[in-house]
């Protein structure tokens, strides 16, 4: 029975529970048990716990360490947050699926084994659909379908990796693995799927601003930074990573800065976020490894901010069409400051959450000789400011005169994003507090003067550029379009080539079969050439010519059996 | 001239003078309407560049602690700010000449070609805003105050 007390069960017996209750009951729940279950997980201490034995192996659902509580945190006040976030929303579906969802995240970053792994991997999947689901549109069906067929591939790649890693070790355990053999390698590509590696990316910027208003900022605090726990966990120090994690952070950039819709623009911008920390684990030091997880622990809390001032935005004027928004200040102005907080801290002005958490990867990244990987870091700090810190503030708030004049956000929803800000900006003045939650203890002092100083420099003179660029008419106009991506490639080209191809196919059957009966037809015609009255082999042979043929062909065999 | 204000919003011509209005503006945002102002912004773009200025000076006069070969130079990063980000707007500008496509030619499996649903949004004007307070939300989860129902998606 006490085992069911481990927080991820806390949060499935919610889900369980949740609609059967009354609707404000169900709301409630959604506050009540995030904190229940985080003083719960608390409570337990480092080790291995709640171990059951199913068929011959044990699985561990609670492996109690610093790096798995550092999320396990993170995720209880992410799931706190959207449910202050949500209060208004009665949607029983939306409630059980946030339940599930955060239940199935946390029970991801305290498995200690592959199995368990791969349960609340496959659970995160199946819950977090129904937050796009519960749009209740077509596109929206159409959204979660080609997501949860993504989300599920990983989960396969999963399962399958971990079936031929405890074949070739007779392990299950979630422990260090390492690039070292066929089953690892689809365990990395699972988790490079859940992380949105280059090419794998595209499920994030499709799905999440296609979830519903709460479930877009429920769906940016989880899958993505279980993945990178389970990368820091399973693949630490791979140095593949590294360059993986550059380059992740460095190309949605492009892509953020010309999108029109700002949920997608933020899709992006967290895509870019988890370059920073992929390149982290791939480092493998305390003090990068450290600097993911901080990275994490601070991203969901900014990233989750802008979500929340985007969607509060979304919640007052119905669209996040950056093309159709401007000079919202007026009226919402509290969401305006809390977005402000949250666009401060994703480009890591001194003061908020992303200055002590990103320099640690960058000088982790600068310690360990990597100095192009530095610069990619580096420039994509820069490209935060262009597509995130300027851009979402610039044109949700102030930018030209939309004539929209939508009332402020509720109270909950601006309740949740001033709680978010403060955590944000408290973590950035007391950076302390967050590293003595990090996995490994490191001494680093982010106010340095040097520090602060390149750190303004940095992001003032990109201010700046944007200014002159501004000015001379460069920085580009947010026109209602849609950015190609590589899902085109299975969205559009593949389907649209497929007669095509189809054709081909049906084509080359039929001339293959055509060539088939060809062939029969003439050796039928030589056989019956060969066996009508009067043709060699339907005249009658004598005795001593048979004999000679036999002969022949016994001396044939039997120099042939000698060589 | 609130619903002046909300009228033009609904019919989403740009606001007149009157909706840049102290009265269908928030307190706060009293604050900020200097952004609204041509010659502020050009004070504030003017301070920009004297504290851009500044801060590269700084860098020809204090030696930096320098982790990374080039890292020392001066205005490195000031360098790579306004570089970089310059660079990626032009890329930016480039690659949308290929991969600029309609809204719509997703349509119809992709929500980018329809609207957000309506019945899951509360889409008030300024003029319309609800008085909600801290305190009213506290009534409403102690259940003491009926009007806090749900409007997103479906109740069951």
């Amino acid at each position: 029975m006490m085992n069911l007390m481990a927080p991820p069960f806390l949060y499935l017996i919610a889900a369980l529970i949740c609609p059967f209750l009354p609707s404000r009951w169900r709301a409630l729940l959604l506050l009540g048990i995030p904190v229940f279950a985080l003083m719960v997980m608390l409570a337990y201490p480092a080790g291995e716990h709640v171990v059951w034995s199913v068929v011959g192996f044990d699985l561990t659902f609670m492996r109690v360490d610093k790096l798995s509580t550092i999320f396990g945190i993170i995720f209880s006040i992410a799931a706190l947050l959207s449910g202050l976030y949500a209060w208004h929303v009665r949607d029983t579906v939306q409630q059980v699926a946030t339940l599930a969802y955060a239940g199935a995240a946390i029970g991801g970053v305290f498995a200690g084994d592959l199995i368990s792994l791969f349960l609340w991997w496959e659970g995160t999947a199946v819950a977090s659909v129904f937050l796009i689901w519960a749009r209740r549109t077509p596109a929206a069906t159409a959204t979660g379908m080609r997501y949860l067929l993504i989300q599920v591939l990983s989960g396969v790649l999963l399962l399958a990796g971990l079936l031929v890693h405890y074949h070739d070790t007779g392990s299950i355990a979630f422990e260090h693995l390492g690039l070292v053999s066929t089953g690892t390698f689809l365990i990395f590509l699972s988790f490079g799927i859940k992380c949105a590696f280059p090419l794998l990316h595209n499920w994030l910027a499709d799905a999440y601003p296609a979830a519903t208003i709460t479930g877009t900022v429920v769906l940016s605090a989880f899958t993505t930074k279980m993945a990178v726990y389970a990368l820091a966990r399973g693949y630490a120090g791979t140095e593949v990573l590294i360059y993986i994690g550059a380059v992740m952070a460095l190309f949605p950039i492009i892509l953020a800065v010309v999108e029109d819709d700002l949920q997608r623009v933020l899709a992006y911008s967290l895509n870019s976020q988890l370059g920073f920390m992929v390149v982290g684990v791939g480092i493998g030091s305390d003090m990068s490894i450290s600097g993911s997880a901080a990275h994490a622990f601070c991203s969901v809390l900014y990233q989750g901010l802008l979500f929340m001032s985007v969607g509060a935005v979304v919640y007052r004027t119905g669209t996040s069409r950056a093309s159709r928004l401007g000079g919202l200040y007026r009226t919402m102005p509290v969401t305006m400051l809390c977005c402000l907080v949250g666009a401060a801290s994703i480009s890591a002005v001194p003061l908020f959450s992303g200055f002590v958490s990103k320099s640690l990867i960058l000088d982790a990244s600068g310690y360990n000789g990597n100095y192009l990987v530095w610069l990619a870091l580096l420039a994509a700090s820069v490209g935060t400011v262009v597509h995130t810190s300027i851009k979402v503030p610039f044109t949700l708030f102030f930018s030209h005169d939309s004539g929209k004049r939508p009332a402020e956000a509720p109270v909950h929803m601006r309740l949740a994003m001033i709680i978010a800000a403060f955590l944000c900006v408290i973590i950035g003045v007391f950076p302390g507090l967050l590293y003595s939650l990090l996995p490994f203890s490191v001494d680093y002092h982010p106010y340095t003067f040097d520090h602060v100083l390149v750190q303004f420099q940095l992001l003032l003179f990109a201010a700046l550029a944007f200014v002159v660029l501004k000015k001379i008419g460069l920085y580009p106009r947010t026109v209602a379009s849609t950015m190609l991506d590589v899902d085109v490639i299975y969205r559009k080209w593949i389907p649209a080539r497929l007669p095509l191809v189809a054709r081909r196919v049906a084509d080359l059957n039929a001339s293959a079969r055509q060539s088939a009966l060809g062939l029969l037809g003439n050796g039928y015609g030589v056989i019956e050439r060969l066996t009508r009255p009067g043709a060699p082999l339907a005249r009658g042979w004598s005795v001593a010519s048979m004999m000679f043929v036999v002969i022949v062909l016994m001396c044939a065999v039997l120099v042939l059996n000698l060589l | 001239m609130a619903m002046n204000s909300d009228k033009q919003a609904d019919s989403g011509v740009a606001a007149g003078a009157d909706s840049t209005g102290p009265e269908s503006m928030a307190p706060l945002a009293r604050y900020f309407r200097w952004t609204d102002n041509p010659a502020s912004i050009d004070r504030f773009i003017r301070i920009l560049s004297y504290v851009c200025v500044v801060l590269f000076l700084i860098d020809i006069v204090w030696p930096r602690y320098t982790k990374v070969p080039g890292e020392g130079l001066w205005g490195f990063y000031a360098i790579i700010g306004f570089v970089f980000f310059s660079l990626f707007v032009v890329a930016s500008r480039f690659l949308r000449l290929f991969t600029e496509r309609g809204a719509d030619y997703y349509a119809p499996d992709c929500v980018d070609a329809e609207e957000y649903p309506e019945s899951a949004t509360e889409q008030l004007s300024h003029a319309q805003r609800p008085n909600d307070t801290l305190s009213s939300l506290g009534r409403q989860m102690l259940g003491r105050d009926t009007n806090g129902s749900g409007r997103e998606g479906a109740s069951s």
